[in-house]
């Protein structure tokens, strides 16, 4: 009886993943994060050496919930809580990439969910100011970046429609809480030829990029497609 | 026991089933979606079958105790009503249908939630079933009650959800069945009486002190209420769900706004029904000539031309009639079915918005707008649809919902209203992979082409930005100034052209690219004639709905699933058609359950060759009845506005009509010519139903509220009546020929029923109604074939 009551509470995800964890536990997250990057990121075509080192350098799992660290190298979103999710490691990646980012940038993010989009930026960019409307995730994610020594991010806890005016222009916005809506506010804050990317559809699926770019003031879009989808039937 | 108590019993169990059911509907479309609240409830009704495989295996051991057995059970079910809920409430059990295909524990409170709510169910059916059992002579009149008090339960389920929070009816239902246990409880057993009492005072606590319920957190309302300040500012409940306004400091709303808009977007209330989003509380002042819509694709028409008399088609909370009125129209009907919200924004949050549907151009019209297109003699500058699909997708929650206003026969209704120079503007939002745009495309082309058109790229044009694409469709064809307006608008506001005469491939990608040149190849050759071979082509289901399919947002094909599951993988197939593969999940899990819980355990039952005719003759009666009854409700949302009315008006008609016909069998000798007769003529009106049918929706809507109900209420009842028959006849029969196989009997009735109403939306969706009556026709002509052979089979011993 108490060995199909153990099943039970098992099946039921009730007992802490941290009571799997063994003595080597930082190697095997290490090796975890490397075949990530490997398997999930590059051989979808992402390149940029920048990304990809900051891909492999953040430890996902410290940005994930308790319940959730066993599944933080997997090939797909996770819950956070309040609804929200930490995004699919590729979609990081590519988000990251399309950007463009370099030293001595400065990225604004809307939505810091977990906090791990910010950090993967931090590893590149010189400054990242990040935005969080619910006020316990923004908690959350200061603390797990402040023990990560993340300091050139900044958290702030606030609606992200009206940006960050104090520390405007940027060279690139991060969307990853997206409406219905572009705030007109974000499109003013961008620099001209900066880039502004924003993940479209489901967090369980596979997402459409859009990037908006600002070419002498005027603002352009494009749908990006993630490589792993193929062309859609169109000829016979 | 006396009959009378017996008949009392029979009546207020079934009516608290009825009303259970209706109520963890309710439940679960506010907690979690629609979809899944037939995932539970198919299996919950697996009970019914259960219950008849019990009877059967423990036949004996039950008669032997029925007297106790039976309130028993009515307060077990009671119990269980109100358990399930609790339980299911509770954190060990805590189920979120959003994470179903992401996190494999979800399957196991799934599990959980089927055990829970099957419970009741079976209760109830094994308290009906022994009833059954012991009046087999009376079966027409029991059967009577039973049908009769599941039809006063589709009747007060209507009212009550106007009375009672959804955290209240479980225990309403509940308390029918404890009711049901004290008419029937025998004067000796002091036990069940103190525990029917006890019970008595459960339910009122439960009804009285409803329990606070847990919303799915992806649900939009709980995402909204995480925003800072946050508040729920009004509740109201009614069958057309459970609304919520909610007010917060950053809730905005720009459908797919123009990248050239520099000023703010406002910050609104929004209403939430059944905690999904409604649309925002629109407003407007007079002089207010600017209007955010202004910078969306919805704009168009006010773009080229002056809209003086405009009519607002699914009018929600308004948002396009606030426009209208910015822009000066002189006369604005605007059609809304949803009476709880038009009442809402009329009484309680007239100050909130604005008065709009009382102002002066405005007149609120709360019908279905196909029946209002049908009744009209107005002719209109524009006619103005709400945007189809959602921002990134609507994850395919729409694919088994009625849609008759977007089907190909209603937009060639609507082109009748249009004046000279009047047009149809129809908005998708933009998905990918590629599917609204494209069938809003066809659906406009066939329906230009269905109403005299030669050229329908003449009548059409198209522009898109960023998140929506808009078509509009003229009476009349489009002139030089308006196609020049066209493309100023979309410089000024960066959009591109996607149907206009004399682009080039370049503009039409130019503020605004896509992945790939594959939505305008395939936008071009639905214009260019070769429609038909890219329905067949084309990976989703692009085909433009009609009124007999009217799933508008189906685009599942089931040959390109291994395709797409190739493409996407099988973890992203949920959130492109979920609603589609929910209903096909239903569909076999019901299969399995069923096996699992009627058809094996009865396998060793004694009887030979008699079980397969018995297997037959009620299988397809459950079959044939179920299909009916779930063909007339898709249809009848059309004429009540929401499916709670719809299921309420035909459940209660067809149910108390088909308990007549059983009360008028009782005197009619139980024998295969009977049963016969009953048969064919059933066929005969589902014969004359199929070739009325398509015509039906228009001429129906035509006619006045008076004469309309009372037709469809005939159309009901006088099948309804002769589909009473065949099942107390049948088992009247079965107690003369093979009595044992009486609980099998039913149990394979009640569980075909369960399966047919599963697949009944599947074959709608991919076959359509009509296809629904041919299934329904053959499943009544096996009834008469069964009779036939047995009766061939049985002559030389009678």
């Amino acid at each position: 009886m108490r060995t199909i009551l153990l099943l039970i509470l098992l099946a039921l995800d009730i007992f802490p993943r941290g009571l799997h964890r063994g003595g080597d536990q930082e190697g095997q997250y290490t090796t975890l994060r490397n075949a990530m990057v490997e398997q999930q990121i590059v051989e979808r075509g992402v390149k940029d050496p920048a990304t990809l080192h900051a891909m492999r350098k953040v430890q996902r799992h410290l940005f994930v919930p308790q319940d959730q660290v066993r599944n933080a190298y997997e090939d797909r979103p996770l819950p956070i809580g309040f609804g929200q999710t930490i995004s699919q490691p590729y979609i990081v990646a590519l988000m990251t990439e399309t950007i463009r980012p370099a030293k001595g940038q400065k990225v604004l993010e809307v939505g810091t969910g977990s906090g791990y989009q910010a950090a993967v930026l931090a590893e590149i960019v010189k400054e990242v100011y990040t935005i969080e409307i619910v006020d316990t995730l923004a908690q959350q994610a200061t603390r797990r970046l402040r023990a990560n020594k993340y300091n050139n991010v900044v958290v702030k806890s606030g609606d992200g429609y009206y940006g960050w005016k104090e520390h405007a222009p940027f060279d690139a916005i991060v969307v990853t809480a997206a409406a219905e809506h572009i705030p007109p506010p974000l499109i003013e804050q961008l620099k001209d030829g900066g880039r502004m990317i924003i993940p479209v559809g489901s967090p369980f699926m596979v997402q459409q990029l859009m990037l908006v770019e600002k070419i002498k003031g005027r603002t352009r879009t494009s749908s990006l497609l993630p490589v792993r989808f193929v062309p859609f039937k169109r000829n016979p | 026991m006396s009959n009378a108590r017996t008949i009392a019993a029979v009546v207020l169990i079934s009516l608290s089933i009825i009303d259970y059911q209706v109520a963890i509907v309710q439940l679960f479309s506010l907690l979690q979606w629609y979809h899944y609240a037939s995932l539970v409830i198919s299996v919950a009704l697996l009970g019914f079958g259960a219950a008849g495989t019990v009877l059967s295996l423990r036949r004996e051991w039950l008669m032997q105790r029925f007297s106790r057995v039976i309130p028993f059970c009515m307060i077990a079910s009671g119990w269980c009503m109100m358990l399930a809920i609790f339980l299911g409430n509770a954190l060990f059990a805590r189920f979120d249908s959003y994470l179903l295909f992401v996190e494999s524990k979800q399957w196991f409170a799934l599990l959980l939630h089927y055990c829970l709510f099957l419970l009741p169910f079976f209760f109830g059916a094994l308290a009906l079933g022994m009833i059954f059992l012991s009046a087999i002579s009376k079966i027409g009149k029991i059967y009577f009650a039973n049908l009769a008090g599941s039809a006063a339960g589709a009747i007060l389920a209507v009212p009550v959800s106007w009375w009672l929070a959804p955290a209240s009816l479980p225990a309403f239902a509940a308390l029918f069945a404890v009711v049901a246990a004290i008419c029937v409880m025998p004067v000796a057993a002091r036990w069940l009486q103190v525990s029917a009492i006890v019970s008595l005072l459960v339910c009122f606590a439960g009804i009285f002190f409803p329990l606070r319920l847990n919303y799915s957190t992806y649900k939009s309302l709980s995402k909204t209420l995480t925003l800072p300040g946050s508040k729920v500012v009004l509740e109201e409940r009614g069958p057309f769900g459970y609304v919520h306004v909610v007010k917060s400091g950053a809730l905005r709303y720009a459908p797919a706004l123009s990248l050239s808009y520099q000023g703010e977007v406002p910050v609104n209330n929004v209403v939430f029904n059944n905690a999904d989003w409604f649309g925002p509380l629109a407003s407007w002042h007079p002089g207010d000539s600017m209007h955010l819509l202004d910078y969306s694709t919805m704009a168009l028409p006010y773009a080229i031309s002056k809209r003086e008399k405009v009519l607002v088609l699914q009018a929600e909370t308004g948002l396009q009639v606030a426009h209208a009125l910015a822009k000066g129209a002189t006369k604005i009907d605007a059609v809304e079915s949803n009476v709880q919200i038009t009442s809402l924004l009329n009484h309680e949050l007239l100050q909130q918005a604005d008065s709009l549907f009382l102002r002066k151009p405005v007149q609120l019209i709360t019908k279905h707008p196909r029946v209002y297109i049908a009744q009209s003699k107005e002719s209109y500058d524009l006619v103005q649809l709400p945007a189809l699909g959602a921002f990134g997708g609507a994850a395919g929650i729409f694919a088994m919902k009625e849609e008759f206003t977007y089907t190909r026969d209603a937009f060639s209704s609507m082109i009748n209203l249009l004046s000279d120079d009047g047009v149809i503007c129809a908005t998708a939002w933009m998905d990918y992979p590629y599917r609204n745009g494209l069938k809003l495309a066809a659906t406009l082309y066939e329906s230009a082409i269905a109403s005299g058109s030669e050229s329908p790229h003449n009548h059409i044009i198209a522009i898109r930005n960023w998140g929506t694409i808009t078509f509009l469709l003229k009476r009349n064809p489009f002139t030089v100034p308006e196609y020049i307006a066209t493309r100023l608008f979309c410089d000024k506001m960066g959009f591109d052209p996607v149907l206009l005469p004399g682009i080039s491939a370049d503009v039409r990608m130019f503020y605004n690219r896509l992945p790939d040149a594959g939505f305008l190849q395939n936008i071009d050759r639905i214009f260019s004639g070769h429609a038909a071979q890219l329905y067949r082509d084309y990976d989703f289901n692009i085909k433009p709905a009609t009124d007999d399919q009217p799933f508008f947002s189906q685009f599942m094909k089931w040959s390109s699933l291994p395709r797409l599951n190739k493409i996407f993988g099988s973890q992203s197939i949920p959130f492109l058609e979920l609603g589609w593969l929910v209903a096909v999940i239903n569909c076999v899990q019901l299969v399995i359950f069923a096996f699992i819980l009627i058809l094996l355990p009865l396998y060793g039952l004694k009887g030979g060759a008699a079980k397969w005719w018995v297997f037959f003759y009620f299988g397809a009666l459950g079959t044939g009845y179920m299909l009916i009854e779930i063909m007339f409700i898709q249809q009848f949302i059309l004429f009540t506005g929401n499916a709670v009315y719809a299921s309420s008006f035909v459940l209660a008609v067809m149910l108390l009509s088909s308990g007549i016909g059983s009360y008028v069998s009782s005197k009619l000798p139980a024998t295969p010519a009977t049963i016969q007769k009953a048969a064919v003529i059933v066929i005969a009106f589902f014969t004359v139903y199929f070739f009325i049918f398509n015509s039906s929706v228009n001429s129906l809507s035509r006619l006045p509220e008076w004469g309309r109900t009372g037709l469809l209420l005939l159309c009901l009842a006088l099948p309804g009546f002769f589909m009473g028959m065949p099942f107390p006849l049948g088992l009247r029969f079965l107690d003369a020929a093979s009595p044992q196989h009486i609980p099998w009997a039913w149990g394979i009735n009640s569980c075909m029923s369960v399966v047919s109403a599963a697949m009944a939306s599947l074959v709608s969706a991919g076959a359509g109604f009509s296809a629904l009556l041919i299934i329904a026709s053959l499943a009544y002509f096996t009834c008469l074939t069964v009779m036939f052979f047995y009766q061939r089979k049985h002559r030389p011993e009678q």
